[in-house]
C-alpha cells in the first residue's frame, strides 16, 4: 500500500481560502430587494490537497469559481483569507520573500495562448529570456540549444527554423504546447492549466492533453486542470473536485467522482455530459431555477433552490465536507458519511 | 421536397489580391424535422457556409455560386425585399456573440416586444408582451429579464435572450452557430432539449453548427462533416458516428476521449493542420494529413458517393474497395 506516501506533506495544502472581489455597484434581488455593499465571493472556503506530481480536475458551472481558485494558487490574486502551502511551507511567505524564486515553483498555463506572450518578440527569445531570468544555462549558445531541444521534443520541427518566429505566425495549438514548454522548462513543483484546451480546435486537442499528462508526470509536477469538459478531465486527472458556488462539493478520485457520484449537483452535471456515441442516451437530471450568483449566495446549502433532494433543513443548515471514505468527500445532507 | 437545398455552392473570399477558397462545390439537403449538425475544425468553412445562405456576406469582398433552395425558393435569387421577410420569419439564426444581436439602450423586454409588433403591427403591446415572456420562460430565463439591460446580463442568460429572440417568429429553419458553447453543460442540455421539444411541437428545423460533437450526437439526427470547404461525409448520426466512412470523421471521432474507455489510453490526434486556402492541394484536400493517402489520392479529388440510404462520402477508399 501507499499509506505511507499519503502521510508525507502534500506539495500543495490549500486551508480554507477565500477570494471576494468586493463591488461599486450595488445589487438588485429579483423580490427587489438591495444589497448595498456588494461582494463577489468567487471562492468562499476551499480546502484541499495535492499530492507531489498528481493531477487534480476542477469542473463546475460557469462562474463558480475555478479560474479564481487557480489564479490563488499561483498568487496571481491575493487570498482574501485562509492559506496555502507550497511544500509546507506558508506561500505568501515564500511570494513575498523572493517571487523570482517562487514564481519558478508554481505555473500557470492560461486559455488564450495568443494573450500568453509577447507579440514583439520571437520564440527564441522569448523561451531564453525565460531561461536567462532563472539561471539556467551556462551562457546563450546553451539556452540556444536547450530551446531547440524543446521544441523538437514538443514535434515542432525543424526546430531551428521555429526559433525565429514570432507568436503571430504560429497555430494556437502551436503556441499552446510552447507555452506548456515554457512553463515546465522551470520544473514547477506546481502547475495549474485553466482550460487549457477549450480554445483549441478538436483535432489538436487530443497532443495538448498528452504534453501537459507526459510532462507533469516527467517532472514529478503537480497540477490543478480547471475545464469545462469532464470527460476530459477524468481522463487526466488522478482526482476531481467539483465546485459550486465558491466552494467544494464533492472531491474523490476521478473514475469515482464521475461513475458513482453522491452529491446531488455532481449527479446533474454528470447526467448533463453528453457521449459522442449516439447509441448512449442517458437521462439528464433537469435542475430548476435561475442559475445562481455569488453575489448573492443562499443560506443553508447554497445548493437548495434547486436542489431535486432538498428538504427544509437544507435551508438553514450550512453544510461540511464529510469523508465517506476511501479519499471521497461530499458536502449534502443527504449523504451519510463514514 | 428538401427544406433547404444546396446545390454546388463555393464560396470565394477576395482578400488583399488573393483568393480564399472557403467553400468548394458543397451540396447537401436539410429536410423537414431532421436536424443538421455540421461539424470541422476551426477554419473549415462552417460559418462562412451558414453565412452566405442567409446573403450576410458582403457581396465585394465574397463570391458565391450555386444555389440555395429554401422551401424551392432560390435564396440567392431574392430580391433584398424578399430576403428580409424570409429571415425573420422562415429562418433565423443566433450566433456565438449574442451581445451583438441586442440594442445596450433597450431593456430586453422592450427590444423584443418592439421587433415582435414591427412584423406583427395588429398584435396589440400586451399580447407582444405575452409572447416575449413565454419565450423567456422557454429558454429558461426569469420573468425579471423582461426589464433588465443587456449589460446587467451575464453572458450565459444574453445567450439564452438571444435564442428566444430567435423563436419570435416561429422559424421552418433555425441556425445555431455555436450558440450554447459558452454555457455550461447542464444550462446548455436544459435549453437544446427545449428546443428539440419545440422543434416537433412548431415544426422548426435546425441547423446546428458546433465543435462539440456530443451535441451532435445528443441532438441531431443527421451530420455533415467539413474540411477545408469540403463537405468530406454526410449521413445519419447514429451511423455516421458510429461507424465513420472518411478517415478524417475517423480521426475527429479518435481525438475525444470517452467515458466509456477504461484504460488510460493516450489520445490520437490529427496530425498536420488545414491546408492553404488560397492554393488548395491537388487531389484529395485531406491527403496530406491522411495516413492512407496514396499517389491517385494526390492527383484525383474523390468524388462525393452514396452508400444507401442518407449516406454519402468522398474518400477513394471509402465503402472497403479502393474506388477510382
Ligand atoms: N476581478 C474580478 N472582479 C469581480 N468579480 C470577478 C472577478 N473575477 C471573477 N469575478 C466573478 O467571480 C465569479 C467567479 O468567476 P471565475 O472566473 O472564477 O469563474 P469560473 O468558474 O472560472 O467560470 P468559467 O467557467 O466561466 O471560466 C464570477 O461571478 C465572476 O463574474
Ligand atoms: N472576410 C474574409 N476574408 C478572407 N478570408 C476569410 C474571411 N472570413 C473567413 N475567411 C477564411 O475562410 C475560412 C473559413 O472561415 P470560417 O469562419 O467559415 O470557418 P469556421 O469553420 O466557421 O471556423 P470556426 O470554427 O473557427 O468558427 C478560414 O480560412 C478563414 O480564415
Ligand atoms: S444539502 Fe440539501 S440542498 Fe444541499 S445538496 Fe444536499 S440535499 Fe441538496
Ligand atoms: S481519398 Fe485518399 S487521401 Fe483522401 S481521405 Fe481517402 S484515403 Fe485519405
Ligand atoms: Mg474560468
Ligand atoms: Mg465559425
Amino acid at each position: 500500500m501507499n499509506e505511507e506516501k499519503r502521510e508525507q506533506t502534500p506539495i500543495l495544502r490549500v486551508d480554507d481560502v477565500r477570494c471576494h472581489y468586493p463591488q461599486k455597484k450595488k445589487y438588485v434581488r429579483s423580490d427587489g430587494t438591495v444589497i448595498r455593499k456588494a461582494v463577489v465571493k468567487a471562492v468562499d472556503g476551499v480546502s484541499f490537497s495535492i499530492p507531489k506530481g498528481e493531477i487534480l480536475g476542477v469542473i463546475g458551472e460557469s462562474g463558480c469559481g475555478k479560474s479564481s481558485l487557480g489564479r490563488l494558487l499561483v498568487r496571481l490574486e491575493k487570498c482574501t483569507s485562509g492559506k496555502i502551502y507550497l511544500d509546507g511551507q506558508d506561500m505568501e511567505n515564500l511570494y513575498r520573500k523572493d517571487r523570482l524564486a517562487f514564481r519558478r515553483r508554481t505555473q500557470m498555463v492560461f486559455q488564450n495562448p495568443f494573450d500568453t506572450f509577447d507579440p514583439r518578440h520571437s520564440i527564441g527569445k522569448i523561451l531564453m529570456d525565460t531561461m536567462k531570468l532563472h539561471h539556467i544555462g551556462a551562457n546563450d549558445q546553451e539556452r540556444r540549444e536547450m530551446a531547440i531541444a524543446e521544441l523538437a521534443s514538443a514535434g515542432l520541427l525543424p526546430a531551428e527554423s521555429f526559433l525565429q518566429r514570432f507568436p503571430h505566425e504560429f497555430s494556437g495549438g502551436q503556441l499552446q504546447r510552447i507555452s506548456i514548454l515554457r512553463s515546465m522548462l522551470l520544473g514547477p513543483d506546481v502547475m495549474v492549466a485553466d482550460e487549457p484546451v477549450s480554445m483549441l480546435d478538436v483535432s489538436i486537442r487530443a497532443d495538448i492533453i498528452n504534453l501537459l499528462y507526459e510532462s507533469t508526470r516527467k517532472k514529478n509536477t503537480a497540477m490543478v486542470f480547471i475545464s469545462h469538459d469532464i470527460t476530459t478531465t477524468r481522463y487526466i486527472s488522478d482526482s476531481i473536485a467539483v465546485m459550486y458556488l465558491g466552494r467544494i462539493v464533492e472531491m474523490g478520485q476521478a473514475d469515482e467522482v464521475v461513475t458513482a457520484p453522491r452529491h446531488p449537483y455532481t449527479k446533474a452535471l454528470i447526467s448533463n455530459c453528453g457521449s459522442i456515441d449516439p447509441r448512449v442516451k442517458k437521462k439528464a437530471i433537469y435542475l430548476p431555477g435561475e442559475p445562481p450568483t455569488p453575489v448573492d449566495i443562499p443560506s443553508g446549502c447554497p445548493f437548495w433552490p434547486r436542489c431535486p433532494q432538498a428538504t427544509k433543513e437544507c435551508r438553514q443548515q450550512e453544510q461540511q465536507l464529510k469523508d465517506m471514505g476511501g479519499n471521497h468527500f461530499v458536502r449534502c445532507s443527504q449523504v451519510t458519511g463514514l | 421536397m428538401a427544406l433547404l437545398s444546396l446545390q454546388d455552392v463555393s464560396v470565394t473570399y477576395l482578400s488583399g489580391g488573393k483568393r480564399v477558397h472557403a467553400i468548394n462545390h458543397v451540396s447537401l439537403d436539410v429536410e423537414k424535422g431532421e436536424s443538421l449538425g455540421i461539424v470541422g475544425e476551426s477554419g473549415s468553412g462552417k460559418t462562412t457556409l451558414i453565412m452566405a445562405v442567409l446573403r450576410l456576406l458582403p457581396p465585394g469582398r465574397a463570391r458565391v455560386e450555386g444555389t440555395a433552395e429554401l422551401e424551392g425558393r432560390d435564396l440567392f435569387q431574392m430580391s433584398d425585399q424578399e430576403l428580409s421577410t424570409v429571415r425573420w420569419e422562415q429562418m433565423s439564426v443566433v450566433f456565438q456573440k449574442a451581445m451583438n444581436a441586442l440594442s445596450p439602450v433597450h431593456r430586453i423586454g422592450k427590444f423584443l416586444s418592439d421587433i415582435y409588433r414591427l412584423h406583427r403591427p395588429d398584435v396589440n403591446k400586451r399580447d407582444a408582451r405575452r409572447a416575449v415572456e413565454e419565450l423567456l420562460i422557454l429558454v429558461n430565463l426569469p420573468p425579471r429579464v423582461f426589464n433588465l439591460y443587456p449589460h446587467e446580463l451575464s453572458g450565459g442568460m444574453m445567450q439564452r435572450v438571444s435564442i428566444a429572440m430567435s423563436l419570435l417568429f416561429t422559424p421552418r429553419l433555425l441556425i445555431m452557430d455555436e450558440a450554447t458553447t459558452a454555457l455550461d453543460v447542464v444550462t446548455q442540455n436544459q435549453i437544446l432539449d427545449e428546443i428539440v421539444e419545440l422543434e416537433e411541437r412548431m415544426d422548426i428545423t435546425r441547423v446546428m453548427i458546433t465543435h462539440d460533437i456530443s451535441v451532435v450526437a445528443g441532438t441531431c439526427k443527421n451530420v455533415a462533416v467539413l474540411y477545408a470547404g469540403s463537405l468530406l461525409e454526410f449521413g445519419p448520426v447514429d451511423e455516421v458516428l458510429v461507424e465513420p466512412m472518411h478517415p478524417y470523421t475517423k480521426g475527429l471521432i479518435e481525438s475525444f476521449p470517452t467515458f466509456e474507455a477504461e484504460e488510460r489510453e493516450p489520445l490520437v490526434s490529427i496530425g498536420g493542420s488545414l491546408p492553404d486556402l488560397v492554393e488548395l492541394p491537388q487531389g484529395c484536400v485531406f491527403a496530406p494529413r491522411c495516413k492512407y493517402a496514396c499517389d491517385l489520392c494526390r492527383q484525383k479529388t474523390p468524388e462525393m458517393r452514396s452508400f444507401g440510404g442518407k449516406r454519402k462520402a468522398a474518400c477513394h477508399f471509402a465503402g472497403g474497395e479502393f474506388h477510382e
